[in-house]
């Protein structure tokens, strides 16, 4: 049994690929706990098809923006596996926090694609991708979120009541409907309630837990990704003989593989794009000694001030071939 | 000898197959492949994906309601009946139900409330002699089954419907705290066993919202200010018989913010927490205001 993309050596598998694998098994579990609800009886009842919906939409408007931007595709069965998470993993989420009714939630829905159609400018995984500056927006409209299930789940249909100065104080029952004003107000249908109403410390329970673990499991899917394909690019430098890899690490350093846009290409178009930087790199270099060799420092003889510090790194940072006494 | 040497080859060939202690290395040795547990860990990855999306689709129900389950031949239909204005006329039907020890007692006493025409104060009735026969009466149907308690429930309503118990500018709060203490002793001792009984549930809800409405007379009496003793003393009942401060109701309690919304609500709050039942009581029973309906 193989399975294309997955490391060759069976016993030993490059542990990026583990922690995808595992961030998106929390992923998962996050959603399982995102999509329950306990209802008045004890039992559990799902929060419904249509904020998954909502939710999937988002997560379609994300993925759609954030890959015409970075051009990354998934190329191996677990980074393929790893981007369909991701695309649920924030369909959860989203379809998690979104308040499931009202005008406020097409508020939500326009906030969540702006904040979600960015990405980090250093990491570009396959798939959507999570900030921890959004994880932060999602989990204040969460609150929200549990703020009117909890006002629902108490029998009060609206965000806040506020008594009226003055004539709130005054204790005549006829004047009840008018010392208090409802902003907000909403309907169980709304609020996506079972018949038998919502037991809310539970709910809470489960909501808080899913939304953890599916935003944890989120931003570890993104830190592995980017682990992955560097693993990705490793292996492919080292099918080269070991100095030569060497080398070809000296002048590709890892920390450049993302902004040399080494990431999500196919292995046909990684290796084209190796040798390509390879020989831009050195290209580079010899113009750089050319531009050394040709420089006559004599001729700039104490020039002091800004032209003088100038020499005095060239002549330190130098390579020896070009270094001069003047 | 070579026939027994193939068949022991044959039988340690097959023979660790069948072992758990096999099976248990063969497992071992799968998660020690590392593509395997990977292939492993996906698939179940993938499970909780597919269940992550079809548990959003389990809908909710609603249980039936006790009295909607199909009843048995002997059940009483509308029990609700023996606590409004008409329950006089069906007061036969409830006697002919009772144990025969008790139905001494109900036959000599049970018409007094009803026979009540001069709105007299519940405290000065309930102390006199048909008062204390009465109370007897009530004490020995508690102890019954739930035909002696739905009729024991039907009595102190009456008591509420027929006697005096709304305070005046200077008279005290006593009598209708007598009269929640009635309704309480019935609630305390039938109030959770009617959560599940189809003829006790209704009856019960509104024996809690009567009870409700006479206690907020009595802690809302005095003109200034409010009486702490009932307040305090339906706060610590109504808490422990309805769950309505616990993070679970009881089974009561839940009934009664299914069916009474208003009255659960305000029950949850602070303050004057009895406001849901008395304006639900008022809709039950109009004409019990503590002044015989005058």
């Amino acid at each position: 049994m193989s399975a294309p993309g997955l490391s060759q050596d069976p016993r030993h598998p490059e542990p990026a690929e583990f922690h995808l694998a595992l961030a998106c098994l929390v992923v998962a579990l996050g959603g399982v706990l995102l999509g329950l609800q306990v209802d008045g009886n004890g039992a559990l009842v799902g929060t419904g098809l249509a904020p998954f919906g909502i939710g999937a939409v988002v997560a379609l408007s994300a993925t759609l923006f954030q890959a015409v931007r970075a051009h990354a595709v998934p190329r191996d069965v677990i980074g393929g596996f790893s981007a369909l998470c991701g695309f649920l993993g924030i369909a959860f989420i989203v379809g998690g926090v979104l308040a499931p009714g009202g005008g406020w939630m097409f508020f939500e829905v326009l906030i969540a694609v702006a904040l979600l159609a960015r990405r980090h400018a250093s990491a570009r995984p396959a798939g959507p991708d999570l900030r921890a500056s959004t994880v932060a927006v999602l989990a204040v409209m969460l609150l929200f979120k549990l703020w009117i299930t909890w006002q629902g789940s108490e029998h009060r249909w609206q965000v806040v009541s506020l008594p009226i100065p003055i004539l709130a104080s005054i204790p005549l029952p006829v004047l009840e409907p008018i010392q208090r004003v409802s902003l907000g107000e909403f309907t169980p249908q709304e609020l996506g309630f079972p018949p038998a109403g919502l037991r809310f410390g539970s709910t809470l329970t489960f909501w808080a837990a899913g939304f953890a673990l599916a935003a944890a499991g989120l931003l570890w899917r993104s830190r592995a990704a980017v682990e992955h394909e560097n693993d990705r690019i490793h292996a492919t430098i080292h099918e080269l003989p070991s100095g030569l890899a060497a080398l070809v690490e000296k002048l590709l350093p890892e920390e450049e593989w993302v902004e040399l846009g080494l990431h999500g290409l196919s292995e046909r178009m990684r290796r084209k794009r190796i040798e390509a930087l390879v020989g831009e790199r050195l290209r580079w270099r010899r113009e750089l000694e050319n531009a050394f060799g040709n420089l006559d420092v004599l001729a700039l003889a104490n020039p002091g001030g800004f032209t003088g510090e100038v020499l005095r790194t060239l002549q330190l940072e130098a390579p020896d071939q070009t270094r001069r006494t003047p | 000898v070579r026939f027994a040497a193939r068949r022991h080859r044959a039988h340690s060939a097959v023979e660790p197959r069948r072992c758990p202690r096999y099976r248990q290395r063969a497992v071992a040795r799968l998660l020690q492949n590392g593509r395997a547990r990977i292939l492993a860990l996906m698939a179940l990855t993938g499970a909780l994906l597919v269940t992550g999306v079809a548990v959003r689709g389990i809908g909710g129900k609603l249980p039936p309601a006790p009295e909607d389950l199909p009843a048995g031949s002997r059940a009483l239909s509308e029990p609700m009946q023996f606590m409004l204005r008409g329950g006089g006329l069906r007061m036969r039907e409830l006697a002919d139900r009772l144990d025969p020890e008790l139905r001494k007692g109900w036959d000599a006493c049970s018409r007094l409330p009803y026979d009540l025409t001069d709105c007299p104060a519940l405290l000065t009735w309930i102390d006199g002699p048909a008062g204390q026969k009465i109370e007897r009466l009530l004490a020995d149907l508690r102890k019954g089954n739930n035909d002696a308690a739905l009729a024991a429930l039907a009595l102190t309503v009456q008591i509420a419907r027929t006697s005096r118990w709304q305070p005046g500018i200077f008279d005290g709060h006593e009598d209708a705290e007598r009269l929640g203490s009635l309704l309480q002793d019935w609630l305390r001792a039938w109030g959770p066993r009617s959560a599940d009984d189809p003829q006790l549930l209704e009856p019960a809800l509104a024996g809690l919202l009567l009870y409700g409405r006479v206690m907020r007379t009595a802690y809302n009496e005095p003109a200034i200010g409010r009486a702490y003793a009932p307040y305090q003393r339906a706060r610590a009942f109504l808490d422990e018989l309805t769950g309505a401060r616990e993070a679970q109701p009881t089974p009561l309690g839940a009934r009664l913010a299914a069916r009474h919304p208003r009255a659960w609500s305000s029950l949850r709050g602070r303050g004057d927490f009895l406001a849901g039942a008395d304006e639900e009581a008022h809709g039950l029973f109009p004409e019990i205001d503590g002044e015989c309906g005058g």
